[in-house]
């Protein structure tokens, strides 16, 4: 459904990717793979997966594992928790309710203390105890974290549009949309002062950590952007980096830059000129890639729906470790120790990366499949995100009416493979079933897909019934003033 | 998109959740159409849900045409069938 609601909003920017099983067709809209015109595939050789559904005996290790999770019952109502930071076995988190001190420790994690209310969206440490938040109607926040059970604001700076935060060479800089990157000495964080401002920014989300004398803003608009603060108060706005879509976060390691670009992965970029960032490779992502952080030689990533790791030991061949979906939607992530703290909407968890596991993991593309009474032949894609091959052992249909069918029974890291459910339905009765499927992913080696026939006859033809709605936005629309144009509505629940 | 051709996509919410958490969503995902909220589940009342499994299958698409009348219906994401009514509308 998520996927569903991603594919009906994007306005394809140049660089999007399509979903699992769609590729780019003749008038750039997705077309599923079965009906690209030249379509490269070969005619698929169907083969019957061996019968029965029970996990494999050898399932092996998992490369990523959550052991952790802090959620509301546990802690002040926290949502949207869009960063974090770690400070040792500190982390700090923000989102929609304030700020939340937690002892980041596996097996221990615990909240410390509470504080600020309000809704921020970024946090940056400035040394000496004290945090800097950016808020979402205010500005900038000082807060002392000193005091740990109740750390209290002690001063403010800003407006409306300061978001992104850096902290180098003693002082702050935070980005400022429509403006550009405001100095900020900090040297008395009670008194923050501004020092200096560099023109040039358009919709900047977030800004880096120093590399040398430059930090870099991800800017939705301009793409990645180098700042050179070789005179710390006096930034200057480079040439910006166009990647063709909006950028939502950048990370730097070594000489290397991640730019997360929602739904068009994670970009990675050479920093061997500071000044001329340079794109090398895209690494795709499940959902949309919303913050990276590098530790330890791993890269870790978080996209809405969960978390995906390479090994970046040669940043310029990634290689993936493993990808899981989170319980909820993964906004943040900061990692230390071969640990990803990360926050997922509600929830605050832990997951414990195996650097040397090569495990499978596998993503449905549909988690249910309906049928019209009359039969028919669907197809489910699974694609394995992980870095072992995912061997599919066995399947099983609950239903006689039911035959399915598999393209292959090994899949590769990052390809994909197809199951194909033949609904034969002779006395046109309804249909209640199960489809099981065996594999060695070690997260869920069982995948359970609910098969039914659903009716749409009953109201094709009949005039829609009216309604009068208010969007979110304010929009008041009527059906009824739409005749000539087609309307699509797509009725939805957020589980 | 489709919308460059006239096409109406409208995104309507369940009033199984709260509006708050509806509004979350949206946010969190960068959702770009136009969502509505489907408060006290008037909508809901005249589009029955589909009778299946699971009850109340989201999400559900329903294609109006050109002339007022349901031209399509079903669940999941059946992107070839919603292709094929849209182009036919348009």
């Amino acid at each position: 459904m998520l996927l569903l609601l991603t594919l009906l909003a994007c306005d394809d920017p140049p660089l999007a990717r399509c979903a699992a099983g769609f590729v780019r067709g003749d008038n750039d809209a997705c077309v599923h793979e079965s009906a690209a015109p030249d379509s490269a595939a070969p005619e698929i050789e169907w083969i019957n997966p061996p019968e029965g559904c029970a996990a494999p005996a050898n399932l092996g290790e998992d490369a990523l594992v959550l052991t952790d999770s802090l959620s509301p019952g546990d802690m002040m109502s926290l949502y949207e928790m869009l960063d974090v930071e770690l400070d040792g076995t500190r982390a700090y988190v923000i989102g929609q309710g304030g700020l939340l001190l937690v002892d980041a420790i596996p097996g221990q994690v615990s909240v410390v203390g509470e504080g600020v209310g309000d809704r921020f969206h970024r946090l940056e440490q400035i040394g000496n105890g004290f945090l800097a938040l950016t808020h979402r109607e205010r500005g900038l926040s000082i807060v002392d974290v000193r005091n740990e059970q109740q750390p209290p604001e002690v001063a403010r700076l800003g407006q409306k549009g300061w978001e992104g935060l850096s902290f180098a060479n003693d002082r702050l800089y935070v980005s400022a949309r429509d403006e550009g990157v405001y100095a900020i000495d900090v040297s008395n964080p009670q008194a923050p002062l501004e020092v200096g401002f560099g023109a040039g920014l358009s919709a900047p989300w977030e800004l880096s950590d120093p590399h040398g004398n430059w930090i870099y803003a991800a800017d939705n608009t301009l793409g990645v952007v180098p700042i050179d603060l070789s005179d710390p108060d006096n930034p200057a706005v480079g040439a910006a980096v166009d990647l063709g879509a909006a950028i939502l976060h950048v990370t730097v390691s070594g000489d290397w830059l991640y730019a997360s670009a929602g739904g068009a992965g994670i970009m990675v970029l050479s920093l061997a000129d500071p000044a001329k960032p340079e794109w090398v490779l895209t690494l795709e992502t499940n959902g949309s890639a919303v913050m990276t952080a590098v530790a330890e030689n791993l890269l870790y990533a978080v996209d809405h729906v969960g978390l995906a790791v390479w090994d970046v030991t040669s940043p310029a061949s990634p290689l993936p470790l493993g990808r899981d979906l989170s319980p909820q939607y993964a906004l943040g992530v900061a990692a230390a120790d071969d640990v990803a703290w990360v926050t997922d909407w509600t929830a605050f968890e832990a997951w414990s990366i195996d650097r040397t596991a090569r495990s499978p993991d596998v993503i449905l593309s549909s988690s249910s499949v309906l049928f019209p009474v009359r039969g028919a032949t669907r197809e489910l894609t699974l694609q394995n995100l992980g870095g072992g091959d995912l061997e599919l052992s066995g399947a099983t249909v609950s239903d006689p009416r039911l035959t399915v069918y598999a393209s292959t029974d090994r899949i590769a890291p990052g390809e994909s493979g197809l199951v194909q459910i033949v609904f034969t339905n002779d006395e046109g009765s309804e249909l209640d079933a199960t489809l099981c499927l065996a594999t060695n992913d070690a997260d869920g080696p069982l995948l359970s897909v609910p098969l039914a026939t659903g009716s749409d006859d009953a109201y094709i033809g009949e005039p829609a019934p009216d309604f009068v709605l208010t969007s979110l936005d304010g929009e008041v629309v009527r059906l009824s003033e739409q005749i000539g144009h087609p309307v699509m509505l797509v009725y939805f629940a957020t589980w | 998109m489709y919308r460059d051709r006239g096409v109406r996509v409208w995104a309507i919410a369940s009033a199984d959740a709260r509006q708050s958490d509806v509004e979350y969503f949206v946010e969190a995902l960068d959702i770009d159409m136009p969502v509505f909220y489907d408060e006290g589940g008037v909508v809901q009342d005249d589009y029955i849900t589909l009778a299946s499994v699971p009850a109340g299958a989201y999400p559900q698409e329903w294609i109006i045409g050109t002339d007022g009348t349901v031209v399509y219906h079903w669940s999941q994401y059946d992107h070839d069938a919603i292709v094929d009514v849209l182009e036919s509308q348009l």
